[in-house]
């Protein structure tokens, strides 16, 4: 019987790094060219969470989210087996549990109701129009995480070794050859630049250090995907049971990573049991098991009183007015451009999960998307601005469009995005060269995509301090033509602060055109 | 576009050949043409003007001995469309390192520094694809493997960093196959349009921030030629951008030339591309400096040039 429960333990140990390995490597997938038969935003859409809540906060039946109705299915049936078996933030956090030595401390439930009150309030928020869940939603969190912070680290990682090859003569051919090989394969061919992922690393690392109180303390004290599907499967057939030779040891109870089990040892609470098999496991007398045994067997504890359910519905109506009220008018974020094809502003922050798919497919082409910290107002933290320093918005390139799962980016055409307007470029006289130094220049003419080009330039004879006469290019832009992609600003060879830079100024979001023509 | 040799230049010419066969002896006057330092090819298929084009300067085996390393650099700065202009013509490249193998070649490498994501661009111009095919290694540029490289006659440049595999020291031979195209760098006078040709595309080798290469380019790129020199450069002249260079992005600013320069002086091909285009090659200022500093003939009634047409 014992070895029947270990070989089930070991398939959910398989299951766990499967999955685990299989969201990395479809987030992986979310690169240029963008090619492969499943999509990489799988992991994503097949959250119920993210769909009801997108739904409501947006108010449009987010149809790409059908797909999650196989979870809503399976926990109707099994419970929150999801998040024993499958999430990958809940693979990750054993890892974590392993490295950290935590304690199951299955007598400890204080803080179970928790989740029920945030999942109370991102609800109530979504019901007044204001998405929330991009922040402690699991599948999103690692999302992030992975994209802004681990897949940078193990390529900088890649590179750095073949970096120390490229110096030992011997090595240095065949390493090439390699490294050619593999990059756009394994490594992309630049280093991501992300300016604030260290505030995503250390979010996620709090979550992480709260694994010490006791172990799972993520899945049973915070995540709302968790609170939900315990709602949805609290009352699943498949369950825990305990035959009557129960000696009352209390080992399952003690061992339980999510708090479930009620002090008298047979009845679970089925809302928090993830399936994880430890208890059948461990029991000493062989007597638990897991069978189908009808929808009344065990009750479902929630511990949310009525009171902590009315405030924490106060706290999402409450929260809606604060967060939103943070947004900042076009002029201070008139910098931070947002990716071609998305919502008018109001629209894009309801829908968008900063889940970083945009973030993350960028970084394989023109690399100028970003997870922002407060360009955009503290409603908009981590959502994707273009920083055209960092890199630029690639002519030919509408990828973030194609992997946006919620529709913050529409999904545009390659003709859509080469006539929209992201915003515009601007020359700053004082600092471009042509007009600093009397010099020729023109890098950023000389890369401008738009097959007639936005920057043009003048060239006039200019009296310079020593009394020559030069001639010179002074570029400028043609506001008609220019989109917005950056390339100028990312390419100006200047150090620091560009000699041309791009604004919102102009910018055209999907379904909101221009209310002027732009003429030169 | 294209202006037909006049009387004084096939004059200046014949006298030049004569010259220089009554100084080689009378086994060159009494048996084949010589060999000239240009040749120019006008033919619609791409591949058979580039090998008529290296035929008639004396065959690929001239530049390429058996067992040499080779670098092939073309023009793969963008994501743009085959037949745009923007990036050299894949049959040519593809045509160049057939005929480099069939020279004896042991490695014929290709790659370039793009101005656009690289393997976009790679993919897209076509290049990668054909030159594997032929057999070339051809590989993206590694961050890592770009070494300093003195300048001991430069005017601007004392130094800047060049890609490994372009250095002399790491091969035998460098053929440059840049793409004729206007490009409004370049300074130039009476008002003609700057090109990029043989000397701009060598900037596909340099590391750094190639924009500060930009002010004084005249003297900078010529500072950097005068180390980092092609054996041979092949100019596609085909498929030519008159405007809006040197990305592009419309057929309507393409003109088809179909024409193939070819050669071993850096100056007299640049300088028949600037021709073929249709200005005097002294109108373009980096070519003038490149020519004062000794590293090829500007004056194209001094070049030996053999023009054919092909049917």
């Amino acid at each position: 019987m014992m070895a029947a429960w270990k070989r089930w333990k070991n398939l959910r140990v398989v299951s766990q790094l499967v999955f685990l390995a299989a969201f990395f490597v479809l987030l992986w997938q979310a690169r240029y060219p963008l090619e492969g038969p499943i999509p990489m935003d799988l992991f994503l859409r097949i959250d119920p969470l993210l769909g009801v809540l997108l739904s409501l906060a947006a108010r449009v039946l987010l149809l790409s989210f059908a797909v999650s109705l196989i979870i809503i299915a399976l926990s109707l049936v099994f419970g929150r087996a999801f998040c024993g078996w499958v999430c990958p933030m809940g693979a990750t956090l054993d890892i974590a549990d392993r490295l950290l030595h935590s304690q199951p401390k299955g007598a400890k439930v204080k803080t179970r109701w928790w989740k029920y009150a945030i999942l109370t309030v991102v609800l109530v928020a979504a019901l007044l129009s204001y998405q929330g869940t991009w922040l402690l939603d699991p599948l999103v969190l690692l999302d992030r995480t992975a994209t802004a912070v681990v897949l940078p680290a193990f390529w900088f990682l890649i590179r750095a070794l073949f970096a120390a090859t490229s110096n030992i003569p011997v090595l240095d051919s065949p390493a090439h050859n390699l490294y050619s090989s593999i990059q756009g394969v394994i490594v992309p061919l630049a280093q991501p630049v992300f300016l604030h992922s260290m505030t995503i690393l250390l979010f996620f690392a709090g979550i992480l250090a709260l694994e010490k109180v006791f172990r799972r303390f993520w899945c049973r004290s915070l995540c709302p995907l968790g609170a939900f599907l315990g709602v949805v499967g609290h009352r699943a057939p498949f369950q825990r049971v305990v035959g009557p030779n129960c000696s009352e040891c209390g080992l399952c109870r003690e061992n339980c990573k999510m708090g479930a089990i009620y002090q008298d040892y047979t009845h679970t609470n089925r809302a928090d049991c993830i399936l994880c098999l430890n208890c059948a496991l461990i029991c000493p007398e062989g007597c638990t098991s897991y069978a189908f045994a009808g929808s009344k067997h065990s009750p479902a504890t929630f511990n949310l009183s009525r009171r902590r359910l009315l405030g924490a519905a106060v706290a999402g109506v409450v929260a809606v007015p604060v967060v939103k009220a943070t947004r900042t008018v076009g002029q201070t974020s008139a910098r931070a451009l947002r990716p071609p094809g998305a919502l008018p502003e109001d629209q894009f922050l309801d829908r968008c999960i900063r889940c970083q798919e945009c973030v993350q497919v960028c970084s394989s082409t023109g690399g100028c998307l970003q997870p922002s910290l407060l360009e955009t107002g503290w409603e908009g933290f981590w959502s994707p601005i273009a920083h055209m320093r960092v890199g630029y918005c690639e002519f030919q390139c509408i990828l973030c469009s194609k992997v946006c799962p919620s529709g913050a980016i529409h999904k545009i055409t390659l003709d859509d995005k080469q006539n929209r307007r992201m915003g515009r470029a601007f020359f700053d006289r004082n600092r471009c060269i042509p007009y600093d130094r009397n010099e020729d220049c023109l890098v950023c003419e000389e890369h401008c995509p738009t097959p007639e080009k936005a920057i043009l330039f003048d060239i006039r004879e200019i009296l310079c301090p020593d009394g020559s006469v030069a001639t010179v290019k002074f570029p400028y832009v043609r506001l008609d033509r220019c989109i917005g992609c950056g390339i100028c600003e990312y390419i100006c060879p200047l150090p620091g602060e560009a000699g041309v830079y791009c604004t919102r100024e102009n910018e055209e979001r999907w379904g909101q055109e221009s209310t002027e023509v732009i003429t030169q | 576009m294209h202006q037909p040799i006049t009387r004084r230049e096939f004059l200046a010419g014949t006298a030049s050949v004569t010259a220089g066969a009554m100084l080689l002896g009378p086994s060159a006057v009494l048996g084949t043409a010589p060999v000239p330092d240009v040749s120019v090819v006008k033919g619609s298929d791409a591949v058979a003007a580039a090998r008529r084009a290296l035929e008639l300067l004396g065959g690929m085996s001239r530049y390429v001995r058996p067992g040499s390393i080779v670098v092939v650099k073309p023009n793969i700065g963008w994501d743009t469309r085959i037949g745009y202009g923007a990036d050299t013509n894949p049959d040519i490249v593809g045509a160049v390192v057939k005929m480099c193998f069939e020279a004896g070649a042991r490695t014929v490498k290709i790659f370039d520094r793009p101005c656009n994501e690289a393997r976009r661009c790679y993919m897209s111009s076509g290049i990668e694809a054909i030159a594997k095919s032929q057999g070339a290694d051809v590989t993206f540029v590694n961050e890592n493997r770009f070494d300093p490289v003195e300048f001991s006659e430069g005017v601007r440049l004392r130094s800047w960093l060049v890609y490994r595999d372009a250095l002399p020291e790491n091969r035998d031979v460098l053929i440059n196959v840049p793409v004729l195209k206007q490009h409004s760098l370049p300074m130039t006078q009476n008002g003609n349009p700057g090109l990029s040709i043989g000397f701009k595309n060598l900037m596909g080798v340099m590391g750094g921030n190639r924009g500060e290469i930009h002010n004084h380019f005249e003297n900078k790129i010529v500072d950097f030629c005068t180390v980092i020199r092609s054996d041979l450069t092949i100019v596609d002249a085909t498929s030519v951008l008159l405007r809006n260079g040197p990305r592009g992005g419309r057929l309507a600013d393409v003109a088809k030339l179909d024409t193939v320069i070819a050669g071993a002086d850096p100056v007299a091909v640049d300088a028949w591309s600037v021709r073929t285009f249709g200005y005097p090659p002294e109108d373009l200022d980096y070519l003038v400096e490149a020519h004062r500093r000794g590293l090829g003939e500007i004056d194209l009634s001094k070049v030996v040039t053999r023009q054919e047409k092909l049917e």
